[in-house]
């Protein structure tokens, strides 16, 4: 160590010289008062001797009603109390003490800084008692007293929130919980995956599904079917996993587990970003109820679709090979009623005319049923159809064949275009037309066609003045050999309202009829605008 | 080396009790519920290793310790490990949101905790002895269990070897028991001082 | 000078029981003092034998010097019973009162325990 210097020797010497200028007890006695704290001594018989500026304007009482007082004079509360302890204790075996605010609140009555007045009765202190010896006096006591108002009010805060935070974990805990609980008791296996191909199981059946007992193959198939996998190298998983019908935007899959058990799965894959990072969840629906049931179906409308061509074929083979005989019935009965009338007797006459009546009707049925069992069997490719053009076309063919007087056709409107069979969308409505002319007055009939239109349909009426159906017959009167008059009355086979109804279903439509009676009838075809698929993919 | 006979071993221990009666029934009327302060054992040992805190050399204790001086010298400090001064403390203050460590507010009533019971245990010793001794402020130091008595500077640490009187202190509080310590570190010439002034007082009190 | 009394200290600090022990024959030298460290050992004391003066300590292992003197009372109407302990908590001291048991406050010194037998005697 290098000695300070002897050329400078005045710059280590105190530019005052406390002794010698005797103003030591001056200066110290102003420290003292400076001080942010407050300092009290106590002579050894207990009472005041110093009593600063600080400790003056927090307890509101001069210094010079304080000295030569005891403490518990000054302050009476004080006489058994902690603090009195442990001024005995300093001032008896000189022990010195630490009086804390928490274990003693407000030791001293001595006022709070008016900021913290709102809140704070008394000042919070912090307190030390020291034995101070001196010469002369003997063992005094000092009590430095500090204002720790602040600290405690800053710990009463960090207490407050503390307390929140703590039933903010709580309550997430609890919320946290119950949505665990909501997981669990999910029937669908829902799994987790992040963008770095890592799949988590997040409940008990996605465990099971993912577990050790469950498909091996099935993370591969999962990340096989999530849009970005190019992370990860990924064989592609086995065709007979894959259920999946492209196109229709349902995912199936099937997972084979240990245990051996087949479940095909419905996927539903969403997606959530979260620590700036792509997650998937992935929901697996068992769905083997619903293929059963599936399977079901399509086992039921194969056998129907075969029932019902078989039944076609049959019409058709039947109606087609009993044209022939019928045919050579017809045309001898014909040439006897050509040859033979007017020379055989009045009842060979009528006999005659019965024979040849009936072989026309049957030849008429015949035709019907021909065409009725064409309706499934040729039909032709749909396109659109404009309703306007058909309506001149059928017009033109009542006006032709004389069976409609002028003006006896109404078109309200203009019509729009459908998809569907040209032919077989004539047929409906030229049957439905003189449906609706035989069933009125040959005079005054009238038939009057409209069309609305629904967001998915467009539905054509055709609506007579006739003598109307009685609601019971509503539903009967479009299946085949259904009349509801007699022959006499009204002329038919029972087989056009029926190739009406064959019509419409195949164009994937409905027709129905509401009436009231002895007034009129409005028969509805409803036209979807959007074929079904069914429809249009029908075979037959 | 401490050749202490029965009645000395049982007078130093007397005395060590009847300061933390007082302390007891000090910190009682502070906190304003029963408090109950035993000493059930107190051991002399030479080594800090041999003592039955140090078998957990890396447990974080809490420590108010005074240095006190007269005719014999040394350190006593209040010791528990960490948790269960938080347990004191919180019985104590009836704090309801506890924090996982003191905060300084709860630090300083430790040290006061201390300090009554340490000032007793030296004034019991120091009154009926009649010798004064002086005490330093106490002072809160956090540390493992293996660096307790490394020396900050303190006179705990003269030329001779270190005596430890251990004392096992009980706080029986409303709700729950905390054991602690009380550590007089002591040199050797200080020990046998405080024998012989024990002996001396017993010569002197029973004639 | 005042009869011959008999005196029980029931201390479980040896020191604690010589100190008064000495206090007391050094001023009524020709009472008879017994002593016993625990409350086991004060029960076997008293079997057969009556004490005019029964000084317990507070704090000692086992049964602490309070329950003792509640169970001694019955036993010793008349007899001064003493509760030393250095832990005067109000409590202790409050259920002491109720029972009839003195308190006298740890450090026992000669003028504390002679003043406590003085005014005793004046007061029989």
């Amino acid at each position: 160590m290098k000695k300070p210097s002897s050329t400078k020797p005045e710059k280590s010497k105190p530019s005052i010289n406390l002794d010698r200028d005797g103003n030591a007890a001056e200066l110290f006695a102003a420290l003292l008062d400076t001080a942010d704290t407050g300092l009290v001594a106590l002579a050894p018989d207990r009472t005041v001797c110093h009593w600063n500026q600080w400790m003056q304007s927090r307890s509101g009482i001069p210094a010079d009603q304080v000295l030569g007082k005891s403490l518990h004079e000054v302050f009476p509360e004080t006489r058994l109390g902690r603090v009195s302890l442990a001024i005995e204790d300093c001032l008896k075996f000189g022990m010195p003490a630490v009086i804390s605010p928490s274990l003693n609140q407000g030791a001293l009555p001595l006022r709070p800084l008016p900021q913290f007045a709102a809140s704070f009765e008394r000042m919070e202190q912090s307190i030390r008692i020291h034995p101070i010896k001196t010469e002369k006096n003997g063992t005094l006591c000092s009590l430095i007293i500090r204002d720790v108002t602040l600290a405690v009010q800053r710990d009463r805060l960090l207490r407050q929130q503390a307390a929140e935070l703590a039933d903010l974990v709580t309550q997430s805990k609890r919320s946290e919980g119950r949505t665990r609980a909501i997981l669990q008791n999910t029937i669908d296996a829902i799994l987790i995956a992040s963008d770095d191909g890592h799949i988590e199981p997040l409940n008990s059946r996605a465990q099971e599904l993912c577990g050790p007992d469950g498909d091996p193959e099935l993370r591969n198939i999962i990340r096989f079917l999530l849009p970005d996998s190019e992370h990860t190298p990924i064989t592609q998983p086995p065709a007979n996993r894959l259920l999946t019908d492209l196109g229709t935007g349902v995912i199936e899959v099937l997972a084979c587990t240990l245990s051996g058990r087949n479940v095909p799965l419905e996927v539903a894959i969403s997606h959530f970003s979260s620590d700036q990072r792509y997650h998937y969840i992935i929901t697996l629906r068992d769905i083997s109820q619903r293929k059963r049931h599936e399977m079901e179906i399509q086992r039921t409308m194969a056998e129907l679709e075969r029932s019902n061509s078989e039944l076609e074929q049959f019409a058709y083979a039947a109606s087609h090979d009993l044209q022939e005989p019928l045919r050579m019935v017809s045309s001898y009965t014909q040439l006897i009623a050509r040859r033979y009338q007017g020379q055989l007797d009045e009842t060979a006459d009528e006999f005659i005319h019965y024979a040849v009546d009936g072989t026309q009707r049957m030849q008429r049925m015949i035709d019907d049923l021909l065409t009725l069992s064409r309706v499934g069997r040729h039909g032709k490719p749909f396109h659109s159809v404009p309703l306007d053009d058909l309506f001149d076309a059928i017009i033109t063919n009542f006006k032709r064949a004389g069976s409609a007087p002028e003006g006896n056709i109404v078109r309200e409107g203009p019509l729009p275009s459908v998809m569907g069979d040209a032919s077989q969308l004539l047929l409906l409505f030229q049957n439905l037309v003189s449906n609706g002319l035989k069933y009125s007055d040959p005079e005054t009939g009238r038939v009057r066609i409209c069309a609305t239109e629904t967001p998915n349909s467009h539905k054509i009426f055709v609506e007579d003045n006739g003598i109307g159906i009685d609601p019971q017959y509503h539903e009967t009167i479009f299946e085949i050999f259904k009349r509801l008059h007699g022959y006499g009355d009204y002329a038919g086979t029972g087989i056009g309202l029926a190739i009406c109804k064959k019509i419409t279903d195949r164009h994937g439509g409905t027709l129905s009829v509401t009436s009231v009676p002895g007034e009129s009838s409005t028969f509805c075809v409803e036209l979807p605008k959007e074929l079904p698929i069914v429809v249009a993919s029908e075979s037959m | 080396m401490i050749d202490l006979t029965e009645l000395e071993h049982d007078t130093i221990s007397e005395l060590i009790n009847i300061g933390v009666g007082r302390a007891a029934s000090s910190l009682s009327e502070m906190v304003e519920q029963p408090v109950e302060l035993t000493v059930p054992g107190i051991t002399f040992v030479e080594r800090f290793s041999d003592t039955e805190l140090a078998k957990a050399p890396t447990e974080v204790v809490s420590a108010v310790s005074q240095t006190f001086n007269g005719p014999f010298k040394g350190e006593a400090m209040l010791v528990f490990p960490e948790e269960r001064s938080l347990e004191l403390v919180r019985s104590l203050l009836k704090v309801d949101v506890p924090l996982d460590t003191l905060t300084d507010l709860e630090q300083e009533a430790l040290m006061e905790v201390g300090n009554i019971i340490l000032n007793a245990c030296l004034g019991s010793i120091s009154n009926v002895l009649g010798e004064p001794i002086n005490c330093s402020m106490p002072s809160f130091r956090k540390r493992e269990t293996r660096s307790l008595l490394d020396a900050e500077g303190s006179n705990t640490t003269g030329n001779s070897k270190p005596v430890l009187m251990i004392l096992h202190v009980q706080f029986m509080l409303r709700h729950n028991d905390i054991d602690g310590y009380v550590l007089f570190v002591m040199d050797l010439n200080s020990i046998q001082m405080l024998r012989e002034l024990v002996r001396r007082f017993l010569a002197n009190s029973l004639g | 000078m005042a009869q011959q009394r008999s005196v029980l200290l029931v201390d479980d600090s040896k020191f604690a029981r010589l100190l008064v022990k000495t206090f007391i024959s050094s001023n009524y030298a020709d009472w008879l003092i017994d002593e016993a460290e625990d409350a086991n050992k004060a029960f076997e004391m008293v079997d057969g034998k009556s004490y005019d003066y029964l000084f317990l300590d507070f704090n000692m292992p086992g049964m602490d010097g309070l329950e003792l003197g509640e169970n001694l009372r019955p036993r010793f109407p008349d007899a001064v019973i003493a509760l030393l302990t250095a832990n005067i908590q109000q409590e202790i001291q409050a259920k002491a009162e109720s029972i009839g048991i003195n308190f006298l406050a740890k450090p026992p010194t000669e003028e504390k325990i002679c003043a406590f037998i003085a005014a005793q005697e004046a007061a029989k």
